[in-house]
């Protein structure tokens, strides 16, 4: 799987990444970046998406989604302490993807239906499909 | 299985028996043995029928599938990955791919959930079971069986 990986994310070889879970349906990379292991969050297909949010897919959208689970903007991706920060993917469609980080200032995101990853930067997942870093948010570690 | 080359050979020798007025004569009594062979002969090409548009949806359905899970299983969007081409054939193919849809799902509670709330303007799945993909592949199959789809 890794090699499909790398197919669809090849700037991710040289920035480096490791694989840290089996492939599942069960979450994806909204849920994992609150913490959940055990929910679809998506405005789109009758997933779990709050009802007083737009379902639009914008990221202002899921900017409001995640300001419900205490995040705030921030301005970089520098590891604060006492903070755990995300960074929010877009393109056209909107936000296409969640990574949060890692107390080692690494990163980890769940890739679609896919694994889970450990990325050392935000570039690796740069694609036509997750687009870039368009907005990092940060909250409180609980 | 009845195949194409069976339903051909049923269809040659209807219209070979057509030719003979006899036959043809016959015909106009209800009761007559030729009229209910007949009668049972077009119930069997329409069953043919049925079996080869079933498996003609289920061949396209396969290749559309396969092909969308191949360029979308990494996109995490839903919004994005319905609307790549492969996707929205599936969705085109309306009522009678639905079976095939409800099949996948008991395999992998995953992927369908869009499409099936498109082609059927529904939505069986209660708000306490959105996102848990398990209990919307339930919800989804326990509506399949009260429409009669086999699962």
């Amino acid at each position: 799987m890794p090699s499909d990986l790398e197919d669809k994310f090849p700037l991710l070889v040289q920035s480096g990444y490791r694989v840290t879970s089996e492939a599942t349906v069960e979450y994806n990379c909204y849920a994992w970046a609150i913490g959940k292991n055990d929910l679809r969050i998506d405005p789109s297909g009758g997933y779990f998406w709050p009802e007083q949010i737009p379902s639009d897919g914008s990221l202002d959208s899921f900017s409001k989604f995640f300001n419900l689970h205490g995040f705030v903007p921030c301005e970089t991706e520098a590891l604060e302490s006492g903070f755990e920060k995300i960074a929010l993917y877009g393109n056209a469609y909107g936000c296409t993807h969640a990574a949060l980080q890692l107390p080692s200032g690494k990163w980890t995101s769940k890739l679609g239906y896919l694994e889970d990853i450990e990325h050392n930067s935000l570039d690796g997942l740069a694609s036509p499909e997750y687009g870039v870093v368009i907005r990092f948010m940060k909250r409180a570690k609980s | 299985m009845p195949t194409l080359a069976a339903h051909n050979s049923l269809e040659s020798r209807n219209y070979e028996l057509w030719q003979t007025s006899d036959y043809a004569d016959s015909l106009l009594d209800r009761s007559s043995p030729a009229r209910q062979e007949l009668a049972q002969q077009f119930r069997e090409v329409v069953e043919l029928q049925r079996q080869a548009t079933y498996l003609k949806t289920e061949a396209h359905f396969r290749r559309f599938a396969q092909q969308w899970k191949n360029d979308c299983a990494h996109i995490s969007s839903v919004l994005q990955s319905s609307q790549h081409p492969a996707y929205q054939q599936i969705i085109r193919m309306g009522r009678p791919v639905i079976p095939f849809l409800l099949a996948d799902l008991v395999r992998t509670p995953a992927y369908w959930f869009f499409a099936l709330r498109e082609i059927t303007g529904e939505d069986p799945v209660p708000p306490s079971s959105r996102g848990k993909v398990r209990e919307m592949a339930q919800a989804w199959i326990q509506w399949g069986r009260s429409q009669g789809y086999k699962l």
